[in-house]
């Protein structure tokens, strides 16, 4: 009897498939123990555990919880499709992985892409029996456990299907790598390089390149916005939580197709007699061998660098990173130790080539590091100059404001190089972080330091507030404020940071402010902050259950869940009834008793012309000697000082925008000051623009603190005597 | 007709087969015999597809090997070191080749399986080499190719077993009209059942041709002469490749067919001649020698 069957040419062999699929039933039996274990068991047990302890249970509470638990055992189930993943993509390829199992197959009369099509859909039935039996006990299981209703199934199969999405994914890159490989071992790790290398080039590079910046924001950089795209572990960290999205899935899947048909490619050019060599293809292996030694010899600078923040010490780790990976990859390569001086040559060429990338783009040979785009080249920024990043998805394409940016960042730039430097930090500076979109869509991510003395910056900030998102998230955080008031919760204050234990009716001093606070534009945030009134506690009067801040009652950013109380919020101000003086000082002595000290001395210094050159702790101008001042009486101190406020008490929407002037600082000295102090302790604060000198005399106590003016509180008396 | 045009094979730098030119006829039982290394296994894995000639290329009857599924329908090719799916029996085996060659025949497959006495459902991980070795030339067989590539097929096999192993390579050549092409490093398994040899050295074919016109054309005479001769006047006769002379007693090998040998010996009017046949091996060695090789590095 003769077969009378002619020879396929198609794509996919039924009768190879058949009896690939035949020979593959341990595999099957892998893929179900791995989901029965990850997916069936854990839900028997889970769902078990929770159904005693829900005799209580509302089924709403019941149903809610067992949503929860689905969720936790489908992470656990992720995990395990990845290496299942794996798994089956060394299966498919596994007759590659052998000489004699090579030749073998590719002396049958199949095509090369019908063996590996072949091969490929068999295993991937293997997996999916193994995983279809399980997902009927599981649905069992949610039967039996009273869950099989549509708000688990609605969670369940989302999640689901994201894992075999994941395991697709695995399983492609685990074929495409095994596509070029002669060896199990080797594909696996060839596997978990494509996984990981993209993501880990990277961020050594961003790491490299932030060590030798200061403008350069590798918080945008090395973003989830940017991280996921580079690994689908990454993609799979950053977005498992998120909804379903039917165009991510669809567009992994294409990439996945595109992996085996990759794969495929690779596969139809492959010499058969390179099966059990690591990588089949020489110059790839060669290619390979310096990505990798790239990767290596990075880190291994930046690990010797953070042992002591040393340069040396990095391009020492250059140096063994460099040539022990190129050893290691010549002995895995060559699978011999006896070839890991092999091409010695191309370590020298290796080394001038990192030396020239960590020159040019290490140590900013271009000066990217400060580029800012122009404004005619700029088609958008996301921008945020408050502390709370929440601004930071806010997309400004208006010319105006886009101008405004380029313009204030270039002329800092400018100020940066020249050496100038704002008096204060805090009050006087204040922090951007912008996205800038080029014309062509290319995204400069910058980081500055602003200087509210920086041509332009006044005329940003003033864009800025004026925007009309600025009073949306200003309204936000009214409604929430509001909402606090009309569910009636208990709301404890705290006034200057100080607990009021009731002493104020939330709801009537809202009122107050709500009236006196108008909108929040430039002119409203620009003014000076006398107080801030905080929520520090919301709660629920009938279990006393709290949520804390407002920030968790409402989604609202923890910067917008402080009222800062205006200076010209007189009404307010008065309900408040704050008496506490920024002239009075206080210190505790060597008892540990608070004393308070009369002021002494008072200076006014003219900062009109500012001053050059970076002092030893940095880009800040500490010491105010630099400028030119002037003696005033203690009176003309007091009165002056009674003008300021306490910049401590600004929050950073407070700090961003208070306008300052310009021309002087007010310098106070408290306390009993020998002109031949000899300070045996010395301490400063200055985040708030205030400065402390602490020091013990024979005489006793004294401390100095300087002060800038808001705007316009100079009298112009006192601008005279500058002059 | 297998025709190998300029067919050239590279393992990296190395150079495996070079420039290989060579037909075997259908029908021909062809043996390629080399040394190791010589690059036997390569030129059976470039003829039945496996491996991409770097250059050059192998046509039956006009037609490119490489990829093609219809001709390696009718290819088996039967390695050294034979490949078994794991834990598969003989019938696993034959299952997978009847779903994948299509002229396989079961009949063909029960028929030498009684010859070979073996078993079609005992994993083929428990027999010996030989077996082994027996249950892929079954499966060969079974699979009624055209040709069958055979790559060391009788090492391992004993005396027995190798008498008939060839007694079915040639019942299948009278019957099937099956090509065999057999490669080995040791000539004398080749004698008997060869009618074509290829000499394979450093990846070059050496010579081919056929076996009976070999040794039509090539002869040795011991003759005895009661006279002084020497070997020059000997070497007059023309065609001699070899002449030894101890006293009186004169062997040489001599090419030409046996009459005209007989011609020419006579004309040195010994008191005794005998023309001996030559082995293949001797054959070789005189052809070696007279192109300058030395045999036994050659195939030894």
């Amino acid at each position: 009897m003769t077969t009378q069957k002619l020879s396929s040419e198609k794509l996919l062999d039924f009768s190879l498939f058949k009896n690939m699929t035949r020979r593959r039933l341990p595999h099957i039996l892998v893929a179900f123990l791995v989901n029965f274990f990850t997916l069936s068991v854990p839900i028997m047990m889970m769902l078990g555990d929770l159904q005693e302890r829900s005799l209580n249970w509302t089924v709403k509470k019941y149903i809610g919880r067992a949503a929860e638990t689905m969720q936790e055992i489908l992470v656990l189930h992720l995990v395990f499709m990845f290496i299942l993943g794996i798994y089956f993509g060394v299966i498919s390829l596994g007759y590659m992985m052998k000489r004699r199992s090579a030749h073998f197959y590719h002396a049958l009369p199949q095509r090369r892409e019908t063996l590996y099509t072949t091969s490929i859909v068999s295993a991937l039935l293997c997996a999916v029996v193994g995983g279809l039996i399980n997902l009927c006990i599981a649905l069992v299981e949610m039967g039996v456990y009273s869950v099989l209703v549509p708000e688990i199934l609605g969670v369940f199969f989302p999640l689901l299907v994201k894992n075999i999405v994941f395991f697709l994914a695995a399983y492609a890159i685990t074929v495409f790598a095994g596509s070029f490989s002669g060896n199990g071992v080797v594909q696996v790790l060839m596997t978990v390089v494509i996984m990981a290398y993209p993501i880990a080039t990277y961020e050594g590079m961003i790491l490299l390149h932030n060590l030798h910046t200061t403008y350069f924001y590798s918080g945008y950089y090395g973003s989830d916005k940017i991280m996921q795209w580079l690994s689908p572990i990454a993609y799979a960290g950053y977005n498992y939580w998120g909804e379903f999205k039917i165009l991510p899935t669809l567009l992994a899947l294409l990439v996945i197709a595109v992996l085996l048909l990759g794969g495929m490619a690779i596969y139809r050019g492959r010499a058969i007699e390179n099966s059990e060599r690591p990588i089949v293809f020489k110059k790839l292996g060669t290619v390979l061998k310096f990505m990798l030694m790239f990767t290596v010899t990075m880190y291994a600078g930046l690990f010797f660098y953070a042992i002591n923040e040393s340069i040396p010490y990095m391009i020492f780790g250059f140096v063994c990173g460099a040539v022990l990976s190129f050893m290691l990859f010549n002995t895995i390569l060559a699978k011999s130790p006896k070839a890991m001086f092999k091409g010695i040559r191309g370590l020298a060429v290796f080394a001038v080539a990192f030396a020239l990338y960590y020159t040019v783009f290490g140590l900013d040979v271009f000066g990217m590091d400060d580029y800012v785009p122009s404004a005619e080249n700029l088609s958008r920024a996301e921008i945020t100059v408050l502390s709370t990043g929440d601004y930071e998805d806010d997309h400004f394409d208006d010319p105006e404001m886009l101008a405004a940016l380029s313009t204030m960042l270039q002329n800092q730039n400018k100020a940066d190089s020249d050496g100038v430097y704002a008096p204060y930090r805090g009050v006087a500076e204040f922090y951007v972080t912008a996205i800038m979109y080029t014309k062509l869509g290319i995204p400069v991510a910058r980081h500055y330091t602003v200087s509210k003395y920086t041509d332009g910056a006044q005329e940003f900030l003033r864009l800025y507030a004026d925007d009309a998102r600025m009073q949306a998230q200003m309204d936000k955080a009214f409604d929430a404020f509001e909402r606090v008031i009309e569910g009636g919760y208990t709301v404890e204050l705290r006034v200057n940071n100080v607990y009021t234990e009731g002493q104020y009716d939330f709801a009537k001093l809202f009122k107050l402010y709500k009236e006196e606070y108008g909108i929040a534009n430039y002119e409203r945030l620009s003014k000076p902050v006398v107080a801030t009134v905080e929520i520090h506690n919301i709660l629920i009067p009938e279990t006393g259950a709290s949520y804390y801040a407002l920030h968790n009652f409402a989604d609202i950013p923890y910067d917008l869940q402080y009222l800062p109380v205006y200076a010209d919020m007189t009404k307010t101000i008065a309900y408040l009834d704050l008496e506490e003086s920024v002239l009075e000082q206080t210190y505790e002595n060597e008892f540990g008793e608070v004393v308070s000290a009369p002021l002494t001395a008072a200076y006014i210094y003219d900062t009109r012309e500012p001053v050059t050159g970076a002092t030893s702790e940095g880009r800040y101008v500490e010491n105010l000697d630099e400028y030119p001042r002037i003696e005033i009486s203690t009176e003309l101190g007091k009165e002056l000082g009674d003008m300021l406020v306490n910049c401590s008490r600004y929050t950073t929407l407070s700090r961003v925008f208070f306008a300052l002037d310009t021309d002087c600082v007010l310098y106070l000295e408290f306390g009993d000051k020998s002109a031949d102090s000899n300070e045996s302790e010395e301490y400063y604060y200055d985040e708030y623009g205030l400065k402390y000198y602490y020091g013990t005399q024979e005489s006793g106590y004294y401390m100095d603190n300087a002060y800038v003016f808001p705007l316009g509180y100079v009298p112009e008396e006192v601008k005279a005597l500058l002059d | 007709m297998i025709k190998i045009c300029g067919v050239s094979k590279f393992y990296d730098d190395f150079k495996s087969l070079d420039a290989i030119h060579a037909e075997i006829a259908d029908g021909s039982i062809f043996g390629l015999v080399g040394s190791n290394g010589s690059g036997k296994s390569t030129l059976l894995r470039v003829m039945s597809g496996i491996f991409r000639a770097d250059s050059g290329e192998v046509l039956y009857d006009g037609e490119n090997v490489y990829e093609n599924v219809a001709l390696k329908d009718r290819i088996v090719y039967l390695s050294d070191d034979q490949f078994f799916l794991p834990n598969a029996t003989l019938g696993d085996m034959a299952k997978l080749y009847a779903s994948v060659y299509s002229s396989f025949s079961w009949e063909e497959y029960n028929k030498l399986l009684n010859i070979f006495s073996l078993s079609s459902s005992r994993k083929i991980a428990t027999f010996s080499k030989g077996m082994q070795k027996q249950a892929a030339i079954l499966l060969g067989i079974a699979a009624k190719p055209r040709y069958l590539l055979c790559d060391e097929t009788f090492d391992g096999l004993d005396p027995v077993m190798r008498q008939l192993v060839k007694r079915i390579l040639a019942d299948a050549v009278a019957e099937h009209g099956l090509t065999p092409i057999i490669a080995s490093h040791n000539l004398r398994e080749l004698e008997d059942i060869c009618d074509h040899i290829g000499l394979l050295h450093k990846g070059g074919i050496l010579f081919e041709s056929e076996i009976d016109s070999l040794k039509e054309n090539i002869h040795t005479v011991q003759a005895v002469f009661s006279r002084e001769i020497g070997i020059e006047e000997i070497a007059r006769i023309g065609g001699t490749v070899s002449i030894k002379q101890r006293g009186s007693m004169v062997t040489t090998v001599v090419r030409g067919t046996e009459d005209a040998v007989r011609e020419k010996i006579e004309g040195l009017a010994p008191d005794f001649y005998e023309i001996i046949p030559l082995t293949l091996e001797e054959i070789f060695i005189s052809e070696m020698e007279e192109r300058g090789y030395d045999y036994t590095k050659v195939v030894f």
